[in-house]
């Protein structure tokens, strides 16, 4: 069963390279950077998630939307580039570094990084029923509790959510914000009836934004 | 195929200039778009320290891919906790913790346990495994986790001295097409795959593969006229629910593989395993499994040939009792239904069997304090030449802080006797010359290992296992008690123990620069007991090297630009010698653009030419060189 015949696949790969290379130094100027960090792509993740999710009227009563973040200092850096001269549910955004979870006060959102993986459940139960969307950056954070876990696949940075623990935050997950999740734990109540439907956890984006403009 | 090629380069675009801020930009792009966003990392420190009291080694997808393995066998060898001998072009021993046989006293590495997504693939025939039959599309590899010692209380039959388990991504995180495509001096290949959704809960994907790798050299310079190939496919559905997640795949696979101076032989197989878990509340947990695997190996000529079918159901339950207590229980039930086609010289009598191994088992994890927890673990194992055998278990887990942990174990295994032991015929023309031994008994071991894993400094982290093991029952040769001598039979008269160290870390020297060094011995200590013949030496045992370690650093050149390199060391082997080795492999990376990546690998650099094993069951492997492509959509 000869699968291949040598040449033929020697010479598809050396074609295949010689193209690329041509196409890729005609058109690219020479140091353009091709990716970005990590860091800047979880704080614009973090960022686009304030738009997808409803927090409850008690949780909106400061005159800033702040997006507490733990342990992580290149996301908080990355994330306070991006927040300047940003509104996020009709309010000036802010970033703040935590040292400590007795720092989070009023925040919308945490962000913890990586660094308390053996902490995790406990860090989160301390947050527990809070209205506050916890994200989370490793393997089995929606295990220890966590709204939102992010997860690097093929150089990708994706996300998995947990509705139980979103709706037990209080929170409302958009579905436009489940659909891009990689994978969705929990029950999904789905509303028919409307925007003002309490229990759903789950609503169309555009009852969060016509929530967020009242 | 010119045109392919262009449309490649076509489909690569670039974006034609990078915004000066690149926050403004991220901020500005939809959540698709973010997700579809390249990112940099060579970190490997943002893994999670695992906490299973195990020696356990993670061989991750990122691993595998910079790595340039194209094969199991060689992706095995970046855990410094394997052993992993290249014999022949397809044919790789791979063994933990010593015993990795001597193919001479016809004895082979046969006290691992091989997963591959929950599949049991050590052939019940001699309870070694077919690495050349067993395969996956290395892409789709999650992760390879090797552990070492035994895991027959939690993982199954045949866990002596280790279990690799060889994890593929579900559906979901495989969705859209890959194609890649590899030539070499040794080899060429290809796969392709494609994912994608068939609603917003069920994902699936389906791939085809195949190789073709050139035949070793003998010692004289001629080819060993052992090259093969191989074509598979396959496919895997996950359906993810709120409480129901249920995974159905299968694989089937044909390969050729040339023998010197004999007719080729042909492997074929197929499998398709469903798997059902359902969580009753945050306590309980369900999971049923089962699966049939066929697999066959034959000789279009009528020489030898099996036909081997298994069926296997499996059962686990975990139920949270209060806060601290955490049972594990589980049965399962294994039928291996085969049929053999004797040779004029090697014959099993009887040809043809349906073996059956039951197993029943409960682990209980308690956890004693927040830093303390134990398990405590029983397998109980029926098989079908030697009846029930208890397997305990017990371990010990001590976070000393956030960042290290101690653990502890003690646990027994046995290699259950196989075909191969008690039903094998071996003839030297007319005569009977070796027949099994209807009194085999399993191998047993008691094994004892502790271990201290730590993250001191956010870039540097490690793992130190130390164990020993009390072996008994090993496998000999004896004589006819009668004065005829022959036939030999097989004995359990061997026994002694084994010590050896294992440790491995990650240094993040830079943002971009990480080293991995890794190193395991093992010593032993056997000795055959009284009234054995100690025909063939204690060697036969395995021809294990006392030491074997490697050094791995992976740099992020540029943004899109990857260098890996890997050096690696082999102690001395004993009986029959040969000399300790280094050898090298380094793959080069270039991203190309986010959809495709070209790279180029060379492997056994040190050396023109290099055994692994003596002559004339190793063959002699030469220096290599491999461009691949791979192209992502």
């Amino acid at each position: 069963m000869p699968l291949y015949r040598r040449a033929g696949l020697m010479r598809v790969a050396l074609t295949v390279l010689a193209a690329v290379w041509a196409a890729g130094t005609a058109t690219r100027p020479a140091d353009a950077a091709d990716s970005y960090s990590e860091d800047a792509v979880k704080a614009a993740f973090l960022y686009r998630f304030t738009s997808y999710v409803d927090w409850p009227p008690q949780a909106l009563t400061d005159a800033q939307f702040t997006i507490a973040v733990l342990d992580a200092n290149g996301v908080a850096t990355e994330l306070g580039r991006l927040l300047q001269n940003r509104q996020i549910q009709n309010r000036p955004a802010q970033v703040r570094p935590l040292k400590s979870l007795k720092e989070l006060n009023g925040a919308q959102m945490l962000y913890i990084g990586a660094s308390h993986r053996e902490d995790l459940r406990r860090l989160i139960g301390a947050v527990a029923g809070r209205p506050v969307l916890i994200v989370t950056n490793e393997d089995g954070g929606l295990d220890a509790g966590s709204s939102v876990n992010f997860l690097l696949i093929d150089q990708r940075v994706r996300f998995e959510i947990s509705l139980d623990a979103a709706q037990s935050s209080g929170l409302r997950v958009a579905s436009e914000l489940l659909a891009v999740a990689i994978r969705v734990r929990g029950r999904r109540v789905y509303t028919e009836a409307g925007c003002d439907e309490a229990g759903a956890s789950i609503e169309p984006a555009s009852c969060i934004r016509e929530a967020a403009q009242r | 195929m010119v045109a392919a090629a262009l449309a490649v380069a076509a489909r690569c675009g670039w974006a034609a200039s990078q915004p000066a801020n690149p926050s403004e930009e991220l901020g500005g792009m939809s959540l698709e778009e973010l997700a579809n966003v390249q990112v940099t990392s060579v970190s490997k420190s943002v893994e999670p320290l695992r906490t299973a009291p195990a020696a356990i080694y993670v061989i991750t997808h990122d691993d595998i891919a910079r790595s340039g393995a194209t094969s199991i066998p060689e992706a095995l060898r970046l855990a410094p906790n394997l052993e992993v001998t290249q014999m022949s072009a397809s044919d790789y021993v791979v063994s933990a913790r010593g015993f990795g046989g001597s193919p001479g006293a016809q004895n082979f590495s046969d006290k691992l346990l091989v997963l591959i997504d929950g599949r049991s693939v050590y052939s019940p025939l001699y309870s070694g495994v077919y690495l050349d039959a067993q395969d996956v599309m290395l892409e789709d590899v999650d992760r390879i986790e090797v552990i070492s010692g035994p895991g027959a209380t939690l993982w199954g039959a045949n866990a002596m001295n280790g279990v690799i388990n060889i994890i593929t991504r579900p559906a979901e995180l495989t969705d859209g097409t890959l194609v890649s495509a590899a030539a070499g001096t040794k080899e060429r290949n290809a796969a392709a795959r494609y994912g994608g959704k068939l609603d917003d809960d069920t994902a699936y994907r389906f791939y085809g593969m195949g190789f073709h790798r050139d035949a070793l050299e003998l010692p004289t310079g001629a080819s060993a006229s052992d090259a093969w190939s191989k074509g598979q496919a396959g496919f895997r559905i996950d359906r993810t629910g709120a409480d129901d997640t249920t995974t159905v795949q299968g694989d089937i696979y044909r390969a050729t593989e040339n023998q010197l101076q004999q007719a080729d032989d042909m492997i074929d197989g197929a499998n398709l395993l469903a798997r059902w878990q359902h969580r009753f509340s945050a306590q309980s947990d369900v999971q049923v499994q089962a699966y049939y695997d066929l697999t066959e190996r034959y000789s279009p000529t009528g020489q030898g040939a099996f036909i081997l079918r298994t069926y296997d159901v499996e059962i686990q339950q975990s139920i949270a009792l209060g806060s601290a207590h955490k049972l594990v229980w589980g049965a399962g039930e294994r039928v291996n239904d085969y049929d053999i086609t004797n040779t004029a010289t090697l014959l099993f009598v009887p040809p043809a069997r349906a073996l059956t191994l039951g197993n029943l088992f409960a682990q209980d994890t308690v956890a004693l304090s927040r830093s303390l927890s134990a398990s405590v673990g029983i397998k109980l194992e029926d098989d079908p030449y030697s009846g029930w055998s208890a397997l305990p278990d017990a371990r010990l887990s001590w976070k000393l802080n956030d960042t290290s942990q101690i653990w502890a174990v003690g646990s027994r295994a046995i290699r259950s006797p196989t075909p191969f032991d008690v039903d094998v015929v071996e003839k030297l023309g007319p005569m009977v010359f070796l027949t099994g031994n209807s009194e085999f008994r399993p191998e047993k071991v008691w094994a004892y290992e502790v271990g201290y894993r730590a993250q001191p400094v956010p870039v540097l982290s490690f793992s130190v296992s130390a164990f020993y093991n009390v072996y008994d029952d090993l496998r000999t040769i004896e004589p006819d008690s009668s004065t005829t001598f022959i036939p030999l039979h097989w004995g359990n008269l061997m026994a002694g123990d084994t010590y050896g160290l294992e440790l491995w870390g990650n240094y993040q020297v830079t943002d971009w620069w990480r080293l991995s060094p890794g190193y395991s011995t093992v010593h032993k200590r056997l000795h055959f007991e009284p009234g054995a013949s100690g025909l063939l030496g204690l060697a036969q045992a395995g021809d294990d090297p006392a030491g074997h370690g490697s050094l791995t650093s992976s740099m992020d050149l540029a943004r899109n630009v990857t260098f890996d390199a890997s050096l690696r060391y082999v102690s001395a082997l004993p009986d029959p010698a040969l000399p300790g080795y280094y050898n090298m492999s380094a793959r080069l990376g270039w991203r190309a653009c986010s959809s495709l990546e070209l790279s180029v690998t060379g492997s056994n650099l040190l050396n023109a030419r290099h055994l692994e094993f003596p002559a004339p069951y190793g063959e002699e492997i030469s220096r290599s060189g491999m461009v691949q492509a791979q192209w992502n959509f």
